[in-house]
């Protein structure tokens, strides 16, 4: 077991190339879903206090649609897929082959098409790094949620919080060339996954 | 000409895990965006003494030392000292607290989303046995919530995305 204490800022830059590979692919799962191009705009691996993790996506108050993931397997992890209620209400549309602005809420079937994105593009992530490090990873169901995002953070935030004040994390904007659909995914990997991650890049 | 001064309320976030007492009457505290996490305001009408916890976890299990006033064993005799610090007395402490949702079903996430629940049962527990009462609660569902205790006033509320403030 590793202790993230030990994990170097080199070693976390290191795996974040691995992990990138895994959000490049989820996005590519996501330009296929909507039939377009989707771009990585930037893919940086951090080191954030627990507490400043709801920043990096507007704040704990800014109304967000989030998409959370549980990651297990070899190791666990916690993925979130965060939208603007607007930009997911237009990518609703774009799914569902409706002309924009046609969905103005999240019901049954809305939660429905965003958990669906939610599992494409985590499975993708999670088989693009399962495959390059030689683990087995699985996500859980999606769970959808449309409010502050402080509050769909929390339940992940308090799990990392259990063990340490910092998070590590991989955070990847991207988005339509339009600017369209911007969005903006979060994965944070546990110390152990991470550790299984520098034991890969040691042997290989 | 009626002249009217209307003092900005200066707000002071109390981050995740963090507890706060103020007896400054211009001063707002809040906890932005609970949900699992409990929100728990205090105060004491005499001596004016706010304090606000934003609660993560229910229990220390012997844990301590920085970052613990996360648990809400530890975050609710440390917010109690505290505002002991500046005049309060327990026994006039009136106690509300808010958050603690299940923000998703999460069908196949098992207990993961019950945290708030344990969180809640948590406090109340504490507060229970310290002897301080509670006197407003606005917990559980699956809505966030924005807490908010003015230190002059003493009044609570609360607020979620698109529903009117609720006072507590």
């Amino acid at each position: 077991m590793v202790d993230q204490h030990v994990i170097l800022d080199e070693q976390l830059e290191a795996c974040g190339d691995l992990v990138g590979e895994g959000s490049v692919n989820a996005i590519s799962g996501l330009s296929q879903m909507l039939g377009q191009e989707v771009q990585v705009h930037s893919l940086q691996p951090r080191r954030v206090p627990v507490g400043d993790l709801a920043a990096l996506v507007g704040g704990r108050e800014s109304l967000s649609v989030g998409v959370y993931l549980a990651v297990s397997g070899s190791g666990t992890g916690h993925m979130f897929l965060m939208f603007s209620p607007e930009t997911a209400m237009e990518l609703i549309d774009m799914l569902m082959g409706q002309p924009p602005g046609t969905t103005q809420q999240l019901d049954e079937m809305e939660e429905s098409a965003m958990g669906e994105l939610g599992n494409v593009m985590g499975s993708f992530f999670l088989n693009a790094l399962a495959d390059a490090a030689g683990l087995q990873l699985t996500p859980s169901p999606p769970a959808v949620m449309m409010d502050m995002a402080g509050s769909i953070l929390d339940v992940a935030l308090a799990n990392i919080l259990e063990d340490s004040k910092d998070a590590l994390v991989v955070e990847t904007k991207f988005g339509t060339l339009d600017r369209v659909i911007d969005g903006t995914l979060l994965v944070m990997p546990s110390p152990e996954l991470l550790g299984l991650l520098l034991e890969h890049l040691r042997t290989e | 000409m009626n002249t009217i001064n209307v003092v900005e309320d200066e707000i002071v976030v109390v981050g995740l895990g963090e507890v706060t007492a103020s007896r400054d009457a211009n001063r707002t505290l809040t906890c932005l965006g609970l949900g699992s996490c409990v929100g728990l305001a205090m105060y004491d009408p005499v001596a004016r003494v706010a304090g606000m916890a934003h609660i993560v976890l229910s229990n220390s299990r012997g844990k301590s030392g920085p970052g613990s006033s996360k648990y809400a064993d530890l975050a609710v005799p440390m917010l109690i000292g505290q505002m002991q610090d500046l005049g309060a007395l327990t026994s006039r402490i009136k106690a509300k607290i808010a958050g603690g949702a299940e923000m998703s079903p999460a069908r196949g996430l098992g207990d993961m989303f019950k945290i708030g629940q344990e969180n809640v049962a948590a406090v109340k527990s504490i507060l229970a046995g310290v002897g301080a009462s509670l006197t407003g609660s606005e917990t559980g569902g699956s809505r966030g919530r924005t807490f908010r205790l003015n230190v002059g006033t003493g009044a609570a509320t609360v607020s979620s995305a698109g529903q009117d403030i609720k006072e507590l």
